[in-house]
């Protein structure tokens, strides 16, 4: 992701924040249709299956209604499935821009794969009219387009989760070190079991609620859909807590604070929901509470994602922290240039506004404060020796604190260095020629080498 | 009757499960939370607001082994005059007119320290950021740790920097 570093200037703390909330809502547009795809067409080929060793005609209706319904529309895998992620590496070159050993250059790397995926299952999709001639090359698309998808998100999960621990960046030379750890491995679970859960509920949501209601007129289908969509929700969203636990548990130390285990309980808390409803659905004779499950499991995508945006964002704040102040410098230097310029042209002085502003809070020319009086110190400095000494200040009097480093650019140093000794000679009169240290040529006020380094 | 009871077994379930989280949570918490100083000192406002450096109050780290805690004695050549009104810089001076070090906790420690040679003079020699073990003081009002400090985490600033990683350079 090198080539990237040349477009992209230092964010700031906004702008980062800003980018956890882009993350945050790309997670939650693309991984619940990713889930959808990947648990109807994983059910899909089970009912498939099923029919082909004992025929039965409502499971061949349901896996047909799956497919149709979750893998229909070629606009629906652009814009939710591909698109996001093209948009995810961006994003994060922008966190880890120029961050030795930062694995971002595994977010790429599933989406050739993530693409494959997608192609194959529309062929899987497309041969399911002829599955009764071409039976295996109907199932073999069907795995080889699951086992490509799982893979990939394998990997782009893993990615994710590994820029949680920047300690252990160094040790990700290859991909196997990167996919092997457990954090990694019930993530993964997480997202799979999710994956099964939302597909239950998104079979009672579309099937029944949505707008083309394929249960209408057939209690016995609707019967077998609302048992087989509300059991098969039911069964994942009990797994759920436990992966989100074992998660919990093998997250480094460094992503937490109290909202992450917050965040983590809610998971728990919003599975719970969505368990009572499926329950609520197979004891009813109708499915009940279909659109609020499915909005329910959402927020479980929601809260996951924030998790892991949140707890990359805690792993690096140190990061962060220097980026914000490469920021803060970028435009720190720019303001001062723009107050030099007003400076030239209104002939007001920025060494007076500097002076003021900083140095005033320990010095003043003619009283003791907790730096001396200048009065009785700045005769020992001619403009360079001073511009350097409050670039760099060092201890000269042992009855003084030493005076720290006021970080001010180089323009501001020479100009409120070429103002205290301007206003210095003033108050001494013309007799400001002769305290100046021997040797040293008298002070020069105007602004000539602003290079001095700070 | 049946159905009451699988209702309560599903809300145990999960109840279980957000009590072991928050029990994970309240261990980090304990484990990880800033300890109580005897003053209220702020490196939120000392290195953050007034922007003093690290070394301008932690004078020996860049000359010892260990960074030490600033004098007292520090602290009192810019609070005889600074913010004297303050009941927190009264406490120092108490410190400072009884002859007593002030007792701060300890926030940074090595957990298997008698077996780790640290030395922060060649860290800061070499160039190291302060804010990359101690992480960003200049935010925190009450210090914390935020870094583990375990093995890895110094491998792999190493392996960054180009530093050596043979074992002996630690442990001896």
């Amino acid at each position: 992701m090198n080539f990237l570093s040349d477009y992209i200037i230092a964010p700031s703390g906004q702008h980062l924040k800003l980018l956890e909330f882009l993350a945050i809502v790309i997670y939650t547009v693309h991984l619940p249709y990713v889930a959808l795809v990947i648990g109807s067409s994983g059910v899909a080929m089970w009912l498939t299956f099923s029919d082909h060793e004992i025929p039965s005609p409502r499971f061949a209706r349901l896996a047909e209604d799956l497919l149709r319904t979750f893998l229909g529309n070629k606009l629906h895998m652009l814009v939710l499935g591909v698109l996001p992620l093209f948009a995810l590496p961006f994003l994060y070159a922008q966190w880890f821009d120029a961050v030795p050993f930062a694995p971002i250059g595994y977010l790429v790397l599933p989406i050739p794969g993530i693409l494959i995926g997608f192609a194959l299952l529309w062929l899987y999709r497309s041969t399911f009219a002829g599955r009764k001639n071409e039976f295996h090359k109907h199932m073999g698309l069907g795995t080889l387009a699951l086992l490509t998808l799982m893979g990939s998100y394998f990997v782009l999960l893993s990615a994710v989760v590994r820029l949680q621990d920047p300690e252990k960046w160094y040790r990700l030379t290859n991909l196997v070190i990167l996919l092997l750890n457990w954090n990694v491995i019930y993530k993964f679970l997480f997202f799979v079991h999710a994956a099964f859960a939302f597909t239950g509920v998104g079979m009672l949501f579309f099937l029944f609620r949505w707008s083309d209601r394929p249960t209408t007129g057939d209690p016995e289908y609707a019967a077998f859909v609302r048992k087989f969509g509300a059991g098969l929700a039911l069964a994942f969203s009990f797994a759920l807590p436990v992966f989100n636990l074992l998660y919990v548990f093998t997250s480094p130390d460094v992503i937490f604070d109290s909202t992450v285990y917050g965040i983590a309980a809610a998971t728990v808390f919003v599975c719970m929901l969505v368990a009572y409803m499926m329950l609520a659905s197979l004891r009813s004779a109708a499915p009940r509470y279909t659109a609020a499950a499915f909005s329910m499991l959402i927020v479980v995508f929601v809260l996951s994602s924030t998790y892991d945006v949140r707890a990359m964002a805690n792993a690096n704040r140190e990061h962060a922290v220097l980026l914000e102040q490469e920021a803060a410098k970028k435009r720190m230097e720019h303001e001062a240039e723009i107050d030099a310029k007003i400076a030239e042209q209104s002939g007001s002085s920025v060494g007076e506004e500097t002076f003021n502003r900083v140095c005033t809070q320990c010095h003043r020319f003619d009283q003791k404060l907790v730096g001396p009086a200048l009065a009785t110190v700045l005769g020992k400095y001619n403009l360079e020796s001073l511009k350097a000494f409050i670039a760099n200040p060092t201890k000269v009097d042992p009855a003084y604190p030493p005076m720290p480093n006021p970080g001010l650019t180089a323009a501001q140093i020479a100009a409120v260095a070429a103002y205290e000794l301007e206003h210095y000679q003033q108050a001494a009169g013309g007799a400001a020629g002769q305290t100046t240290a021997p040797g040293a040529t008298p002070p020069d006020t105007t602004i000539t080498q602003p290079e001095v380094k700070h | 009757m049946i159905r009451r009871i699988l209702d309560m077994a599903v809300f145990g379930y999960f109840a279980l499960i957000i009590v072991l989280i928050l029990l994970l949570g309240f261990r980090w918490h304990t484990q990880r939370k800033a300890p109580t100083q005897p003053i209220a000192f702020s490196h939120e406002i000392h290195a953050g607001r007034l922007n003093l450096e690290c070394v301008f109050c932690h004078d020996m780290a860049d000359k010892s082994y260990f960074a030490g805690i600033p004098s007292v004695e520090k602290c009192m050549s810019c609070h005889t005059g600074v913010k004297t009104e303050s009941p927190e810089i009264q406490k120092l001076t108490k410190y400072w007119n009884d002859k007593e070090p002030i007792p701060w906790e300890r926030v940074h420690r090595i957990r298997i320290r008698n077996h780790v040679y640290f030395s922060h003079k060649r860290h800061i020699k070499a160039g190291a950021q302060c804010e990359h073990c101690h992480g960003d003081l200049r935010a925190m009002a009450q210090v914390r740790q935020v870094k583990s400090m375990k093995m890895g985490f110094c491998v792999s600033c190493h392996e960054v920097n180009k530093a050596p990683t043979d074992c002996l350079i630690c442990h001896m």
